[in-house]
C-alpha cells in the first residue's frame, strides 16, 4: 500500500533521514520504533508531505506521492495524527471535528462519521461546544484521534498517540486503534510504549540514526531480548 | 436570580434561535438608516447635528465598509495587511480613469476596478504566501506593495501624475444626477448608498463566517501548519481571502472617488490611508462581524470632529488615531466588542471574592 524507497529528508541543511526503506501492506498495523532523534517523526512528516523528500521515492497504491503538498496526500486517504496534537485550541471541539473531514468522500458521509465519533468518544460528545484548548491532555488526544478519523482515512498515521497520558488513557488509545483497525483501516504508528505497540502490530521497524536497521513481525521483535534492550530502552 | 441574570438568560435563549442574526441585522441597519434623522433631533436646545454632520456620518460608514472588507482577509485568516490602500487606490483610480477615457458608467467601472484590485491582491498573495511571509514581515510586504503603487501613479502622466483626477459631471458620460450616474446633488442619497454597500459586505462577511470557508479561514488564522496537516489547502484559501477583500476594498475606493470631487495619489494611496482602512476593525474587534462597524463609529467621528474643531492644531486627527491604536493594541487586542464579556468576567470575579469573604466571616 505504502512504500518508501531510499528516502532522504530533513530540515534545511540538516539531513535527518539517510535513505529509509519501508513498506506498509493493506490492512496491516505497522510500528516504527527507535530511540529519540532516530528520525521517526521526520519519517511521518515526510510521508504526509509536511517535509519534502530530497531523494528517493514514496509510492502509495503504486503512485508516487513525494512531490505532493499535504492536502493532496490527505485527499488520497492518508491522514496523520501529529505528535504535538496540533489542535485548534481556540476553536470548539465541534469545529475541530468538522475540520477533519476534508476530502469529498469524507464530507459526503460527514454527519454519519460524526455520530460514530461521538459514540466512540462519549467525552467529546459532552464537550462539543467547549474550546479544545480548555480540555485535559487525554481529552485533547482523543479529539486529535477523532478528528483524524473524521477524514475517513485508508491509512492512519499516528505519531506517539499515547505520549504523556495516564496508563488508563494509554489503554483507551490502544483500544481505539484496535477498533479502527478492525474496521479495515491500515495503521502506521510511532510509539514509545514499545511492548504494547509490538503486541498490537503485525510488523515492526527499528530505526536508528535515520536508517531502518531491522524489520520483523512484532512478536519476534518482542522476544528478541537484545533488541528490546538495545533499541527500545526497556 | 437577579434581574440582570434573567435578562441575560432570555438573551441567550434568543441568541440560540436561527432568526437571531436576522433580527440583529435589521435592528442594526434600521438604526443606521434612521441615524441622519436622529442626529437632527433637538434635545434641550442641542442638536447632535451641530457637531456630527451628515458628512461625518458618510465618512464613518465608508470606513466601516472598508474595515469590514479588510476584516474578511486580515481578521478572518489572520494575514495582517498593512497595505489595503493599494486596493482602495486602485478602486478609485480605475473607476475615474475608465470614466475619463471611455466615459464608462461608474457602476461598471467600479466592478472592473474591483477585478483589477483582486488581481493585484493575488499577485501580492502569490509572492508573499509562496515564500511563507508571516506576521510583521507580511504586514511590511503589503505596505511596500501599497507604497509602490503610490510612486508609480505619481510618476505616470497617463494617470495624471500627482494632479490626479477631477470627477466629471454626469452629463460628461451621458447620464443625469441619480443612482445610475452614481452622483447626487445632496449628501443624503450618498449616505444611503454607502449604507447599502455596508449591508452587502456585511452580509457576505456573515455568509463566509458561517460557511466552510470561514471554518478554513479561522483554522488558518489559528495554526497554519495544523490546518495544513488536516488537509486544509491553506495557500488557496489565503488567496481567496485576499481576492475577496481586495475586490470589496476597491469598491470602497470607487465610492470615495464618486463622492469627493478629486482623487490624488496623496489622498487615496496615502501612507496614512492604510491605517485608516484597518483601524476601525482593530479597535472594534478583528475577526468579528460587528467589530468593524462599531470601531468605525468610535474612531471616525472622534477624529473628524477633532480635525474640524481644532483647526489650528495640524494633524490632531492623526494623533488621535495613533492614541487609539496604541491603547487598543496594549489594553484590548480583541477589540471593543470583547468588553461586555470581559466586564462580565470581572463582575463574576468580584462577586466570587465577595461571597468567599462571607464564607470566611
Amino acid at each position: 500500500m505504502l512504500e518508501l524507497s531510499n528516502v532522504r529528508a530533513g530540515y534545511d541543511e540538516i539531513e535527518v533521514l539517510h535513505g529509509v526503506d519501508m513498506t506498509v501492506g493493506e490492512g496491516e498495523i505497522v510500528a516504527l520504533i527507535g530511540s529519540n532523534g532516530a528520525g521517526k517523526t521526520t519519517t511521518m512528516r515526510t510521508i504526509c508531505g509536511i517535509l519534502s523528500a530530497t531523494h528517493g521515492t514514496i509510492t502509495y497504491r503504486g503512485e508516487p506521492i513525494q512531490e505532493e503538498p499535504s492536502h493532496e496526500i490527505v485527499e488520497r486517504g492518508i491522514v496523520q495524527v501529529p505528535e504535538n496534537r496540533d489542535l485548534f485550541t481556540n476553536m470548539t471541539v465541534m469545529d475541530n471535528l468538522l475540520l477533519g473531514a476534508q476530502t469529498a468522500d469524507a464530507q459526503a458521509k460527514r454527519d454519519e462519521t460524526l455520530e460514530e465519533m461521538l459514540e466512540l468518544f462519549p467525552r467529546l460528545a459532552e464537550r462539543k461546544s467547549q474550546r479544545a484548548g480548555t480540555m485535559s491532555g487525554g481529552e485533547q488526544q482523543m479529539l486529535t484521534l477523532a478528528r483524524a478519523l473524521m477524514g475517513d482515512p485508508d491509512l492512519l498515521i499516528l505519531d506517539e498517540p499515547s505520549i504523556g497520558l495516564a496508563p488508563q488513557l494509554v489503554q483507551e488509545v490502544f483500544d481505539v486503534v484496535e477498533e479502527v483497525h478492525s474496521q479495515g483501516v491500515t495503521v502506521l504508528m510511532v510509539e514509545q510504549n514499545v511492548q504494547q505497540t509490538l503486541r498490537l502490530a503485525d510488523r515492526g521497524y527499528v530505526m536508528e540514526n535515520g536508517r531502518i536497521t531491522m524489520s520483523a513481525p512484532g512478536d519476534e521483535l518482542l522476544e528478541d531480548d537484545g533488541i528490546v534492550e538495545a533499541y527500545l530502552g526497556v | 436570580m437577579s434581574t440582570i441574570e434573567s435578562v441575560r438568560e432570555s438573551y441567550r435563549d434568543f441568541d440560540d434561535q436561527t432568526y437571531a442574526p436576522f433580527v440583529k441585522g435589521v435592528a442594526l441597519f434600521g438604526f443606521l438608516a434612521a441615524l441622519p434623522y436622529i442626529i437632527e433631533i433637538d434635545v434641550a436646545g442641542m442638536e447632535l447635528a451641530a457637531t456630527l454632520s451628515l458628512k461625518v456620518l458618510i465618512l464613518t460608514v465608508i470606513y466601516a465598509y472598508t474595515a469590514q472588507a479588510w476584516n474578511i482577509m486580515s481578521g478572518y485568516t489572520g494575514q495582517f495587511s498593512f497595505g489595503h490602500a493599494a486596493f482602495f487606490g486602485i478602486g478609485a483610480y480605475a473607476t475615474q480613469k475608465l470614466l475619463a477615457d471611455l466615459a464608462l458608467n461608474p457602476w461598471v467601472g467600479m466592478l472592473v476596478a474591483g477585478v483589477i484590485a483582486a488581481g493585484y491582491g493575488l499577485i501580492i498573495g502569490f509572492l508573499t504566501f509562496r515564500f511563507k511571509l508571516k506576521g510583521h514581515y507580511f504586514a511590511l510586504a503589503t505596505l511596500a506593495f501599497a507604497e509602490l503603487l503610490r510612486f508609480v501613479v505619481v510618476n505616470m502622466s497617463e494617470l495624471q501624475g500627482a494632479n490626479g483626477y477631477f470627477k466629471p459631471f454626469p452629463r460628461d458620460y451621458g447620464a443625469e444626477y441619480g443612482l445610475l450616474a452614481f452622483q447626487f446633488q445632496s449628501d443624503l442619497p450618498y449616505y444611503y448608498l454607502i449604507l447599502g454597500f455596508l449591508l452587502v459586505v456585511t452580509l457576505i462577511s456573515w455568509l463566509i463566517k458561517n460557511s466552510w470557508i470561514g471554518l478554513y479561514f479561522f483554522a488558518i488564522r489559528e495554526d497554519e501548519s495544523a490546518a495544513a496537516s488536516v488537509g486544509v489547502p491553506a495557500f488557496r484559501y489565503k488567496m481567496l481571502g485576499v481576492a475577496v477583500s481586495a475586490f470589496f476594498t476597491a469598491l470602497g475606493g470607487a465610492y470615495w472617488s464618486m463622492y469627493f470631487n478629486t482623487i490624488r495619489p496623496d489622498t487615496v494611496f496615502a501612507l496614512f490611508k492604510n491605517v485608516e482602512l484597518l483601524l476601525p476593525a482593530v479597535v472594534g474587534g478583528p475577526g468579528t462581524l460587528i467589530g468593524p462597524i462599531v470601531g468605525s463609529f468610535i474612531v471616525t467621528p472622534v477624529s473628524e470632529v477633532a480635525r474640524t474643531t481644532f483647526t489650528n492644531i495640524n494633524g490632531l486627527d492623526r494623533i488621535i488615531y495613533g492614541a487609539f491604536l496604541v491603547a487598543i493594541v496594549i489594553y484590548s487586542p480583541r477589540g471593543v466588542v470583547s468588553w461586555p464579556s470581559r466586564a462580565r468576567a470581572l463582575w463574576n470575579r468580584v462577586r466570587s471574592t465577595d461571597s468567599n469573604e462571607e464564607v470566611n466571616n
